[in-house]
């Protein structure tokens, strides 16, 4: 069960906005943004709003990061993780490029961070259960999975 | 939809193999998951294989071709690496899928994932990919 808090994080880091430069095509990447002219706009909405959301989430990581709190291991998860939300939001089949967001909290912590992945883990199951085109439903599958094993991952970080 | 039901299929069977190479080589808690790991890996093959045409059942494999086991590392690595592949095979079955058993396939991608970083693995972006 989502708790009260993760969802409000969740909501914060989803709807909050300002302008960056990221791109969201890759040909390496699951999703063949070839094909994202033809198809419904049902899935360029679904698409369009998990890069919203991952660009989200990678501003958060950011912060955390930039806190002098965590020992390297921790950091070198952080960023690692950081960069798998960058390469979610280019999976998509879109080139919307999203405002960046401003900052959804004060100083997140990884408590935070765990909630917000448990809240987007839900979120992209929702749109895998949206998304009509095979090759997005697949990316968002995976990205759920991704996501839950990030919680997983931030759960076993030993606090300094 | 039933070749990515197949392929799941074979990737639990794959896992109930991996699970059981596995369990020597891991002791106490460990151990528990190891047996908790085998037996919902091996429901998921029941279950699956009731949801397949008696005639289109793929026939279980004799054995699967898998990374030396030889103490707690390897174990748990196989087993990591086992569980990532499942979640990405999952994926597919939900993108083959609809309703209710896309769902259901979804949220089975996600327990293999979370059950890959529990036996060490890194997390993936895409895993299994």
């Amino acid at each position: 069960m989502l708790s009260r808090r993760a969802l409000l994080v969740g909501l914060a880091v989803g709807s909050t906005a300002v302008v960056t430069g990221c791109t969201t095509n890759d040909d390496s990447l699951p999703v063949d943004p070839t094909s994202s002219a033809a198809e419904p706009d049902n899935d360029l909405a679904v698409a369009e709003s998990v890069v919203v959301n991952e660009i989200a989430l990678v501003a958060m990581y950011e912060q955390v990061i930039a806190s002098t709190t965590n020992n390297a291991s921790t950091l070198a998860l952080l960023s690692e993780i950081a960069n798998q939300h960058r390469l979610h939001a280019q999976a998509m089949p879109t080139t919307y490029a999203p405002p960046a967001p401003s900052p959804a909290m004060n100083r997140p912590t990884i408590d935070d961070l765990i909630a917000a992945e448990r809240n987007a883990a839900d979120q992209r199951t929702s749109s895998c259960m949206e998304a009509t085109a095979e090759n997005l439903t697949r990316s968002l599958a995976l990205i759920a999975a991704s996501e839950a094993s990030h919680v997983q991952a931030l759960s076993q970080v030993i606090p300094t | 939809m039933s070749g990515a039901l197949e392929q799941v299929i074979q990737g639990e069977e794959a896992a109930v193999y991996a699970y059981g190479r596995a369990a020597p080589y891991l002791s106490g808690a460990e151990n528990d998951r190891v047996r908790g790991g085998l037996v919902a890996h091996q429901q998921r093959v029941t279950a699956l294989r009731a949801e397949l045409n008696v005639q289109s059942q793929p026939q279980a494999p004799l054995g699967f071709e898998v990374p030396q086991v030889i103490d707690g590392g390897t174990a748990r690595s196989l087993l990591g690496e086992v569980e990532a592949r499942l979640s990405a095979q999952y994926a597919d079955l939900a993108a083959a899928s609809t309703g209710d058993q896309r769902r259901e396939a979804v949220l089975i991608a996600r327990e293999c994932a979370v059950r890959s970083i529990t036996w060490g693995a890194a997390p993936q972006p895409f895993p299994g990919r």
